[in-house]
């Protein structure tokens, strides 16, 4: 982003191009999770008991580890933002390299529990329940991997070359979408490992 | 973000959301061994994720800092995630 329009705040709205745009877009995010959650609540009171009973064998405790591990990384990304925003370029970098390594933990978790399912013989196609939980976590985690390669792009950047303080709008428009990916799982662990 | 604080005392302020936040994911587990009812499980769970994701929003999304026409952008989609998931709850769909 070179150019003045695209990085200074604009008169009529005071954000710039890329957090509006990012707005946007983490608006129209929302409704494309509301989408599956109206399903799941649908297919729930078709079959509560299924619902029911396929929920208790899902791992409260990993998933609990999980929500801790993306909370963190949301900390360590917003002190990355502010941390580029004032000028500390190796905190920056220290807080980015925390929030991927926090990522990579959650994918791990999270494969850690598509295994340990798969090997109780729970697919997809096993039922309702299953076809949601494996759609929506699915989902969620094809966001963390979209968010880390921006991630690692900007760690790599700043490694060899440097990363200028004018960058942190790019810095705090990823964030926005880091921490809407936590939001989102903020109410998917309720959702699919508590309520039942 | 306010440009008259320092790094450590915006640092401080996101610690406290986090420990607000690890607090609040202890307590929506905790509260899950104690059965005050289907439905109310239901919304007791709901209330603290709305919770969490308020101050997600308002903290770490900066939505407290911003151009408060902005907070449109959450309150819309909000508000048809909402009503579409108690429609399709209680309208026993």
């Amino acid at each position: 982003m070179t150019t003045a329009a695209a990085t200074h705040s604009r008169f009529n709205t005071g954000i710039y191009h890329g957090k509006l745009g990012m707005w946007v877009f983490l608006a129209s995010e929302i409704m494309f999770f509301t989408g599956f959650f109206g399903a799941f609540i649908v297919l729930r009171n078709l079959n509560i008991e299924v619902f029911t009973a396929s929920a208790h064998q899902l791992d409260k405790v990993v998933a609990t580890i999980n929500t801790a591990v993306l909370i963190s990384s949301s900390l360590t990304m917003a002190l990355s933002h502010v941390a580029l925003e004032r000028g500390h370029e190796a905190k920056f970098r220290l807080f980015m390299a925390l929030t991927l390594l926090f990522a990579f933990a959650f994918l791990g978790i999270k494969s850690y529990e598509y295994a340990t399912k798969f090997s109780h013989d729970i697919y997809p196609w096993t039922n309702t329940f299953f076809a949601s939980y494996f759609t929506m976590t699915g989902f969620h985690a094809l966001h963390v991997i979209g968010g880390m390669i921006p991630m690692a792009w900007m760690l790599g950047k700043s490694l060899l070359k440097g990363y200028p303080r004018t960058m942190h709008h790019r810095v705090e428009t990823l964030g926005l979408y880091w921490h809407f990916v936590d939001l989102v799982w903020i109410f998917l662990f309720p959702t699919l490992y508590l309520i039942f | 973000m306010a440009s008259g604080t320092s790094f450590e005392q915006i640092q401080k302020s996101y610690l406290r959301v986090f420990i607000a936040l690890m607090i609040l994911t202890a307590l929506t587990v905790g509260v899950t061994t104690i059965h005050f009812g289907d439905t109310l499980n239901i919304v007791v769970g709901v209330l603290i994720a709305v919770f969490k994701a308020a101050l997600v929003i308002w903290i770490f999304m900066h939505l407290k800092f911003d151009n408060r026409r902005l907070r449109y952008f959450v309150y819309i989609p909000a508000f048809f995630f909402l009503t579409f998931v108690f429609a399709l709850t209680f309208l026993g769909l």
